[in-house]
């Protein structure tokens, strides 16, 4: 299949997932075009769409984690950053997602 | 009340006796692809579709309640349709109706009867 | 101060951060996880685990410090870079 019609079908599967969660693909286009570039990449290799960002291992468990979208795996985490970790997508009212970071959950906890 | 009777959105999909406790049942009402499972001798008649890529749930585990997604391992609560990490998202539940040891399903999404 | 990173080749924002520290002059190393073999991979990840209790990356060392994610404000003021460095 070529890759531009399975980025197509990708977006069309995860719109499904993210906006009851109150998700949305990011704005920044090019940003979401890369990542989808990726997740196509890693799902021809591998079989699944992982997570760009995140490492894999060698356990199914932890890896069935980081599948895209994984925001429900990572929801306080990702809710406190109005983001995912990757970028991919971010809460519904972000019109700037440059202004959002990459937090650790450890700093989160931390406060 | 006999919902079935005249109103074609209810179809014989299966007969009782070939529902086993604990299993699977795929069945095709119109084409549509339902799983119909028995558990602690109660009816439950869920989606066939896994809500995250649509990966098959036929083809998955079920312990008790939970159906988990043989791609990816999401899991379903067969009661209720609902993601168990995000209840927000859910697989769609069917109607049944049992009458003289045949199984109808009402292929227009709804509540569980 | 030695910078070291570890980054994934298919992440984004581990390219903007390597990309920080040469806009800036700053000599780095980097390993990139998804391309070590098996058991290199498992060493790096047990660290990472103890260093930020996930496997998300990047993660960079500058010094003694720790930065997980990217984070030019941070690398920054780690660094010691004036206002106006190149992000
Ligand atoms: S398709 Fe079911 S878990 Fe991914």
């Amino acid at each position: 299949m070529n890759a531009e019609s399975r980025k197509k079908a990708l977006r069309f599967l995860f719109q499904k997932v993210i906006d009851p969660l109150g998700y949305k693909f990011s704005p920044d286009e090019e940003l979401v075009d890369f990542l989808l570039d990726q997740e196509v990449i890693l799902e021809q290799k591998h079989g699944i769409p992982y997570c760009p960002c995140q490492g894999l291992t060698k356990k199914r468990e932890e890896n069935m984690k980081i599948v895209c979208p994984c925001i429900p795996f990572h929801r306080e985490h990702f809710d406190a950053m109005k983001r995912c970790w990757c970028g991919l997508y971010v809460h519904k009212d972000v019109t700037n997602p440059d202004e959002l970071k990459q937090i650790p959950m450890t700093e989160i906890k931390g406060g | 009340m006999n919902p079935v009777n005249g109103r074609s959105s209810w179809v014989f999909v299966i007969e009782d006796k070939k529902l086993q406790e604990n299993s699977v049942n795929l069945v095709f009402p119109k084409g549509l692809s339902i799983l119909l499972i028995k558990s602690a001798g109660q009816i439950y008649a869920v989606s066939n579709q896994c809500a995250h890529m649509g990966c098959g749930l036929a083809g998955g585990s079920l312990k008790g309640h939970t159906l988990q997604c043989p791609c990816h391992d999401w899991r379903y609560d067969i009661r209720t349709g609902e993601f168990l990490d995000a209840k927000e998202i859910r697989i769609p539940m069917y109607q049944w109706w049992l009458e003289n040891g045949r199984i109808f399903i009402n292929i227009e999404e709804g509540d569980r009867s | 101060m030695k910078v070291f990173m570890y980054t994934l080749s298919t992440c984004p924002w581990c390219r903007k951060t390597k990309n920080f520290f040469k806009s800036n002059n700053i000599p780095f190393d980097y390993v990139d996880y998804d391309l070590r073999p098996e058991d290199e991979q498992e060493k790096i990840m047990e660290k990472m685990l103890k260093i930020s209790g996930a496997g998300s990356f990047p993660v960079v060392m500058i010094g003694e410090r720790v930065i997980v994610g990217y984070n030019p404000e941070k690398y920054s003021e780690v660094l010691g870079l004036k206002k106006g460095a190149v992000a």
